[in-house]
């Protein structure tokens, strides 16, 4: 019976112990101004900055940049910053 | 000697009984110190399928860890969890380890070239480069923040300072908020000078989440293995019991008297045979063994009983019909005939016993053995004369030997009495020795009737008589004297038909050497 009594112990604290989150520090969260409409803005018109200094766009660039603008205008802010920074990175002379 | 005819008597089946109850500590020859009757229950609550001999007793409950069965199933759960524990422990730092440490070791990069910056540019020229690499962060993880010395925000990605940070550490998990959804940071905290602090971090929230998922994995992969190590370690105990059960239950049906139980063999030809042939070998010779005193004991009370009861009757006759003081004492004499063979019968017995026990061991030497049986012919050849037996020696110059001289002469003069007694007149008794590669053999062959082959066995056993010699005078001991000097000696007796006659070779094994004595050196400076 004590060793029932011992598994069962066992399985609640290892259950308790896996069901238990990391528990970063209780202050607010800081938000990333990263993931907002505004920096996606920023990101569309540095890419017609840096864009328009080059003779030739890469046609896959410009159609990143086009899609990233169009998923931040519909909400999808991370999935169109995703796809604005890749744009950028395919204009890099050097990738 | 034995009553094959007669049966068991009730002394002798009283003396059998004292004598089991001595050899297997029966209820009667309890052995002090051993609780028998506490061991005999806890063996019948392991094993409740072997009913016990012995009246039910009360006894506490035994500890559940005493029992071997339970320690080796635990021992095996023991095993079987650290076993799954270390595999579990390698796939951790195979997998979640090694992300985290990749993540650590890009911010400790990242910082680099970024603390190079500003020590090159200063602060504008970190500030343009944060920023760069805030735009060009492909994979969407990198987090940022340069602050002032009145903490307000430089440059970076993320909106402020954090309240509280972990400052005895560089390092710090903080809670971030991306396009309002919670995720997790992996942060690492610099100072720079003109006041100026930096965060570096990396979005972790897929790496902590990947983190839960192995977590809860190994957690039910825990339970699992905790459940078939339970239910191993249960069947490992019930192979342990199940196979020493028929053993248990063997040793409890022999302590309680019955010598004709067995432990299985089960034919695996496993170490569980192997040990169950050994107790099955060392009960038959304990059961041989115990036969033998039974025996013995019997031969005695019906040897003696006639010798004793004759002198009885010439004292009691003497008693009543003596009428002079000649003819008293003439009973007498012979009444302390009749005992002093009952007491030469005695001697001999406690000569073989003495002799089998390795008493005289001790007394072992080197001798030349040729000499002795030199002597024995001579003395012999006379007696043999007075029989009309002729007597033939062939006997070397020398046979150099090591035991006990006296205990080989009474077994040679022992083979050559038999010998002399038993052989017809005009008949050969022959004495010879030799060295054989087995040790020593000296043979003694007469042409007597010998010893029919149903009856050579048995032919050295205290007391055994066959039909031939029931009508000579003897005791039956001779021969077991014999072969227990032969056992003494490390050889053997043994009895052949010699066609006719009985051709008798008692071998001594070879020159044993004493052990040499041990010499110390003890180094001079």
């Amino acid at each position: 019976m004590k060793l029932v009594q011992s598994l069962s112990a066992i399985l609640v604290i290892g259950t308790a112990t896996v069901q238990a989150q990391p528990q970063p520090d209780p202050q607010p969260a800081i938000r990333v101004t990263s993931d907002t409409t505004e920096f996606c803005d920023h990101l569309s018109r540095y890419f017609a900055r840096i864009s328009a200094g080059h003779h030739t766009v890469p046609a896959a660039s410009r159609a990143l940049a086009d899609e990233g603008g169009r998923l931040c205008a519909q909400g999808l802010i991370r999935a169109g910053i995703s796809r604005l920074r890749m744009a950028l990175y395919r204009l890099r002379p050097n990738r | 000697m034995p009553d094959a005819a007669g049966g068991e008597t009730a002394a002798d089946a009283a003396a059998g009984d004292a004598v089991a109850d001595a050899a297997g500590g029966g209820a009667a020859g309890k052995p002090a110190g051993i609780d028998r009757p506490g061991r005999l229950a806890r063996w019948r609550r392991w094993n409740r399928a072997a009913p016990s001999p012995v009246a039910e007793e009360e006894v506490p409950a035994p500890n559940f860890l005493r029992s071997a069965a339970v320690r080796f199933g635990v021992i095996y759960a023991a095993l079987f969890g650290i076993s799954a524990i270390a595999l579990a422990a390698f796939l951790w730092w195979s997998t979640a380890g090694l992300l985290e440490r990749q993540t650590d070791a890009a911010i400790l990069t990242d910082s680099l070239g970024l603390t190079e910056r500003f020590a090159e540019g200063g602060p504008k020229a970190l500030v343009e480069t944060i920023n760069d690499r805030v735009l060009g962060n492909v994979d969407d993880d990198a987090l940022y923040l340069l602050v002032d010395s009145a903490s307000q925000r430089v440059a970076g990605n993320l909106e402020s300072w954090p309240l509280r940070m972990a400052m005895d550490e560089d390092w710090d998990e903080l809670r971030i908020e991306r396009a309002g959804v919670a995720s997790l940071a992996r942060i690492h905290y610099f100072e720079l000078p003109g006041g100026f602090r930096l965060l570096i971090g990396r979005d972790v929230e897929l790496r902590s989440q990947l983190r839960v998922m192995m977590a809860d994995a190994m957690f039910w992969a825990a339970v699992i293995a905790l459940i078939l190590g339970t239910i191993g370690a249960w069947a490992v105990r019930g192979l342990f019991r199940s196979t020493i059960a028929d053993v248990s239950a063997t040793a409890m049906a022999v302590s309680a008297g019955d010598f004709t139980r067995r432990v299985r063999i089960a034919g695996h030809e496993d170490e569980f045979d192997l040990l169950a042939e050994t107790i099955n070998d060392m009960l038959d010779r304990i059961s041989s063994l115990m036969d033998g005193v039974r025996q013995v004991s019997n031969a005695i009370a019906h040897d003696l009983r006639t010798p004793i009861t004759r002198a009885r009757t010439r004292l009691e006759d003497a008693a009543i019909h003596a009428t002079t003081e000649a003819e008293l004492r003439a009973a007498v004499d012979r009444a302390m005939l009749d005992l002093d063979g009952v007491v030469s019968v005695f001697q001999a017995l406690l000569r073989i016993a003495e002799i089998e026990a390795g008493a005289r061991r001790s007394a072992f030497a080197p001798f030349d053995l040729a000499p002795l049986l030199t002597d024995l012919a001579e003395l012999y050849d006379a007696a043999a004369e007075e029989r009309g037996v002729r007597f033939q020696t062939s006997i070397p110059a020398t046979l150099p030997s090591f035991g006990d001289r006296d205990m080989v002469q009474q077994a040679v003069a022992n083979l050559l009495d038999n010998a002399l007694k038993f052989s017809p007149a005009d008949t050969t008794v022959q004495l010879t020795a030799s060295l054989t590669p087995g040790g020593i053999a000296i043979v003694v062959a007469d042409q007597g009737p010998g010893i029919p082959p149903e009856d050579r066995n048995r032919a050295a056993e205290r007391f055994f008589r066959g039909e031939s010699a029931r009508s000579t005078p003897g005791s039956g001991l001779g021969l077991a004297l014999v072969q227990a000097v032969a056992h003494l000696h490390g050889g053997s007796l043994n009895l052949d038909d010699g066609a006719p006659g009985l051709h008798a070779v008692l071998t001594l094994a070879g020159r044993i050497k004493p052990e040499a004595p041990r010499s110390i050196t003890i180094a001079s400076k």
